[in-house]
């Protein structure tokens, strides 16, 4: 097969542009697949069932322990390549659902989740708490704490979702899975109608309501349920709320709907009205959601550098305190609101100034501009963790086998380790180079949106937010590592 | 109605129940030896080269010769490969190699090893805020 005939053997002839995942061998195949999702989510079950088991029955020491180290290094990291080369795989295997999947056998809420809290804040509050609890109970050194945490987050997912309709925890409360719409942005594929022509014509919009056969009775039963997020496919656009769930992939009757190629980050340059989302730039939580996103990036990393410990020890030195939750409270106040507030703030007013615009409707039509630099750190941070400990997980499955009785795996090698810092100090800076370039880029757009007659009014101003945000990021990563729970 | 609600009742208790039991889970904890052990390092714990020395005795403070020692270090933070080193005796009691920290941050270097009777020795120490030197070694 010639190149351009293997190329357009990955394109459906309807769609749109670019490559369909779902025509790619193998992983097409297997995406189409009625049962596609359960098994993923039926193996990432099985591996949670095994990091709770580990973690509250296994060694105490972190890096000997499955839990700590499959969660806070190859799971964190796999997530951000998988957002960076597919899209929201993790979603599409969560298996936080598998309960609530058999409980829905059982019974059917129809109750909606409450209308004041459908938007994004919860699920911002919870990002903010699993972050602060992740520094302040220093999470990544306990697999004891880790595994409460997964049950926590299992019980919580279902007590949701037993109690109301839909899926109102992947779209509203779930702290991980609005980390993965934003970061989905920048992912070069999206789930989307091949035809949208074909949809004009379509009678039943099973897409969204679910196809339906005729049960006993008179009444008609579901066979294969809709988009749970209320992401109708032919106004859809983007990866915003969308789980990869491919719900909508099986209902289509027409077969019009393809995981298509795309531009990364694209998709927050347009703001038409969304299916299930609105106009983004009149969405005051999804911008704030996003400035979250880049801050809480640096703050997630600013906890692993020296110079920070020493900003904590002089903090509690001037507080009189030897309280870790007070000095973490106030820096993550600082660093999720007072920072953001002052800096783009300025940016907002400088263009204000310039151009007469409303600084805060401005504010929140560029949040969205942080995404990609966001990502980037997000990226380069877990990049680090990842790579460094790739092998890791090795010997210490070796050793949890072996303490299970089981031999077949062989002695732990604790030899196995990864890439040096060194061999992965240039990857760090390519991934925050591909962020800040994302944004830039992504900012022109906006500007150009925006203020057609004069973009670079705008512009400015934002290029120097990115500009600093990615000289703190290259600060935080060029200091020393230092792997630390106490300071005090 | 009623057995949704009782569904979602006995789903919510089982919850409850199952993180009531994560919490109450007990660990078991490693055996430790009658040896006293005392580790130190020479210079003290810096990002780089160190000399890691052991020192076992008995009760009444008699070095306890002929033990075969190890010592492993390992980050609080999951995914670093941990540093081992085999210990070789020097003085009747004391045993050493090189040791190298080689990221800072807070370390827990265990000991591991059996007397000359065969009876284990097993001892933690954490080694908190291991630092890079400022002279760069």
């Amino acid at each position: 097969m010639t190149t351009d005939a293997a190329r357009s053997a990955l394109r459906d002839p309807r769609g749109s542009r670019g490559v369909d995942l779902l025509r790619v061998p193998l992983l097409g195949r297997f995406l189409r697949l009625r049962r596609a999702r359960l098994v993923a989510q039926t193996a990432m079950g099985l591996l949670a069932l095994l990091l709770v088991l580990h973690g509250l029955l296994g060694p105490e020491l972190a890096p000997k322990n499955l839990a700590t180290l499959l969660v806070w290094v190859h799971w964190r990291g796999a997530l951000v390549f998988g957002l960076l080369l597919l899209g929201n795989v993790f979603c599409f295997g969560c298996p936080l659902l598998l309960p609530r999947e058999i409980a829905r056998r059982l019974t059917s809420p129809v109750r909606r989740l409450p209308g004041a809290l459908r938007n994004k804040w919860t699920g911002i509050a919870l990002l903010v708490g699993v972050l602060f609890t992740y520094e302040w109970l220093d999470l990544w050194a306990s697999p004891r704490a880790t595994a409460i945490a997964i049950l926590a987050y299992f019980a919580v997912a279902l007590l949701v979702d037993a109690f109301f309709a839909g899926a109102p925890f992947c779209k509203w409360i779930c702290p991980v899975g609005q980390f993965n719409f934003v970061a989905s942005t920048f992912s070069p594929f999206e789930v989307r109608a091949k035809d949208r022509s074909t949809c004009e014509g379509c009678a039943t919009k099973d897409c969204i309501k679910g196809r339906r056969e005729p049960a006993a009775g008179g009444e008609e039963r579901i066979v294969q349920r809709g988009c749970e997020l209320a992401l109708y496919v032919p106004s859809k656009v983007g990866n915003l709320d969308c789980t990869f769930c491919m719900d909508c992939v099986h209902a289509c009757p027409h077969d019009n709907v393809e995981v298509g190629s795309r531009v990364p980050a694209d998709e927050l340059a347009l703001d038409p009205v969304r299916s299930g989302v609105g106009r983004i730039t009149k969405r005051v939580d999804l911008a704030a959601l996003v400035v979250v996103f880049a801050f809480g990036a640096l703050l997630n990393a600013f906890g692993m550098v020296g110079p920070v410990f020493d900003l904590q020890r002089w903090m509690a030195e001037q507080l009189g305190t030897r309280s870790e939750g007070v000095v973490l409270a106030i820096l993550f106040v600082a660093a999720l609101v007072v920072v953001p507030a002052i800096v783009l703030g300025a940016a907002s007013l400088a263009v204000a100034r310039t151009t007469g615009a409303a600084p805060f409707r401005h504010v929140v039509r560029f949040a969205y501009s942080l995404a990609p630099i966001g990502f980037g750190v997000w990226l380069a941070h877990y990049s680090f963790h990842f790579l460094t400990g790739l092998w890791t997980f090795v010997p210490v499955a070796q050793l949890a086998a072996r303490d299970s009785g089981l031999t077949f795996l062989g002695k732990p090698d604790w030899g196995m380790g990864g890439l040096s810092e060194a061999a992965v100090w240039p990857i760090e800076i390519g991934f925050l180079a591909l962020g800040t370039l994302g944004s830039i880029a992504l900012t022109w757009r906006l500007a150009q949106r925006d203020f057609a007659d004069a973009p670079a009014r705008a512009f400015v101003p934002w290029f120097l937010v990115h500009a600093s945000i990615l000289g703190a990021a290259l600060w935080l990563l060029a200091q020393p590592m230092e792997m630390r729970g106490t300071y005090l | 109605m009623t057995t949704q609600r009782g569904l979602r009742g006995a789903s919510a208790l089982a919850l409850v129940a199952l993180l009531g039991l994560a919490a109450c889970t007990t660990k078991s904890t490693e055996a430790t030896s009658a040896a006293s052990v005392a580790i130190s390092f020479d210079p003290a714990p810096h990002v780089g080269a160190t000399t890691c020395t052991v020192k076992l005795s008995d009760d009444g403070g008699a070095p306890l010769a002929g033990a075969d020692v190890s010592v492993r270090g390992d980050m609080n933070h999951a995914g670093m490969k941990p540093v081992l080193a085999d210990l070789e005796e020097g003085e009747p009691g004391t045993y050493s190699a090189p040791f190298t920290f080689t990221m800072g941050g807070d370390w827990i270097v265990e000991v591991d090893g059996k007397l000359a009777d065969g009876s284990p020795v097993k001892h933690s120490v954490d080694v908190r805020g291991v630092k890079r030197d400022e002279s760069g070694s």
